[in-house]
């Protein structure tokens, strides 16, 4: 199954703004969604979002890119402003089904 | 006749009574959990909470009543007993199937292994309904017929992929809740799921297996208890996983906060 549109965008961002390879700016993101428990073919551009905050620059940082935080601040930024037509999975997640089961009334 | 049911086992009425306090509890708590998820797919129209609603419905009251009454009421005639017991083992056969789809349908729906496993389970218990009416051979102890191991398989089979789907993706989701991207209620009840599946799974295998082992075709007193104690659990499970209590919720909302935070 084919990768989100958020994913996607950010592989390319880092890829842009890093001296990463695809290859690697492309591992590099899906380790940190792994380490999130998100998937590359689900995750959506507010989850993306997150990742780039609280997880993506230790990992950039632990490849030896300086100033990592403040690089994943901005690809955030621009991520927010980013017009994706977000290519995620439509199928319901799991989640979505036992919350929609938990749901009184 | 089809099964032999024979005489109860029981013994001691306090055994009895205390046995069916725990399958009683479970038969309660599935009928109310039954009751509001198929109410709640009346609404929405969606598969998920249909079939676990049609499999609480089916596997914790269409069967175990039956089967209940057809091996304590020894009053009743014996063809009404079968009757009785064999309708209850087709209920079985509905929850398993409800379980196995629900598993595929919610977790793995695009995965072609995921697919063939669900016509595996299917085609098993297929294979034992059609056993149980045309093969076993009147009078002989289920456990001693191939259609029931198979049938054992078929259900045991469903609840283990049901619950190893849902205690899996508790543990994907438990990673999302450190970084604020995850519901703990959610979390929660797919957890509580995952463990009742487990309980269930594990009933299935070792009811037969200690019938075989006792020789007995029919529950014994400790397996009765035993059977009643995995049934309060269960219950336990899937009450706090559809009724939680304020109190438990404000608890895991709590725990969630200190790991987030």
């Amino acid at each position: 199954m084919a990768d989100s549109a958020a994913f996607c965008w950010v592989c390319e961002e880092i890829e842009r703004v890093t001296r990463l390879s695809r290859l690697e700016a492309r591992g590099t993101v899906r380790l940190a969604l792994k380490e999130a428990g998100l998937e590359p073919r689900s995750v959506s551009a507010e989850q993306m979002k997150t990742i780039l905050k609280k997880v993506m620059p230790a990992e950039l940082a632990s490849r030896g890119i300086e100033e990592a935080a403040s690089l994943c601040g901005e690809i955030a930024r621009a991520l927010e402003n980013a017009k994706l037509g977000d290519a995620a999975s439509t199928a319901e997640t799991p989640e979505e089904v036992f919350r929609r089961l938990g749901a009184r009334g | 006749m089809f099964v032999q049911l024979g005489r109860s086992t029981w013994g001691n009425p306090a055994v009895k009574w205390i046995s069916l306090l725990g399958l009683g509890v479970f038969g309660v708590v599935s009928l109310a959990v039954a009751l509001r998820l198929l109410l709640l797919a009346g609404r929405t129209r969606e598969l998920p909470e249909f079939l676990i609603g049609l499999s609480f419905l089916s596997g914790g009251v269409l069967a175990r009543a039956p089967i209940a009454a057809a091996l304590s009421a020894e009053s009743l005639p014996e063809t009404l007993r079968v009757g009785l017991f064999m309708g209850g083992r087709f209920m079985l056969v509905v929850c398993g199937l409800s379980i196995g789809l629900m598993a595929w349908r919610v977790f793995q729906r695009e995965q072609a292994w995921a697919r063939v496993l669900l016509l595996v389970l299917v085609a098993l218990l297929a294979v034992h309904s059609a056993s149980d009416v045309f093969v076993t051979r009147p009078g002989t102890p289920l456990y001693e017929s191939m259609g029931f191991w198979i049938g054992t398989v078929g259900k045991t089979g469903a609840f283990a992929w049901g619950s190893w789907e849902a205690i899996r993706y508790y543990g994907t989701l438990r990673r999302r809740i450190s970084l604020g991207l995850a519901d703990p209620v959610v979390v929660n009840r797919i957890a509580l799921w995952g463990v009742a599946s487990g309980l269930i799974a594990f009933l299935f295998l070792v009811n037969p297996l200690a019938q075989l082992a006792t020789g007995l075709n029919q529950e014994s007193p400790a397996l009765s208890m035993m059977q009643s104690a995995i049934g309060l659990a269960v219950a336990v499970c899937i009450a706090l996983a559809f009724f939680p209590p304020r109190a438990y919720l404000q608890r895991i909302e709590s725990r969630a906060a200190h790991q987030e935070g």
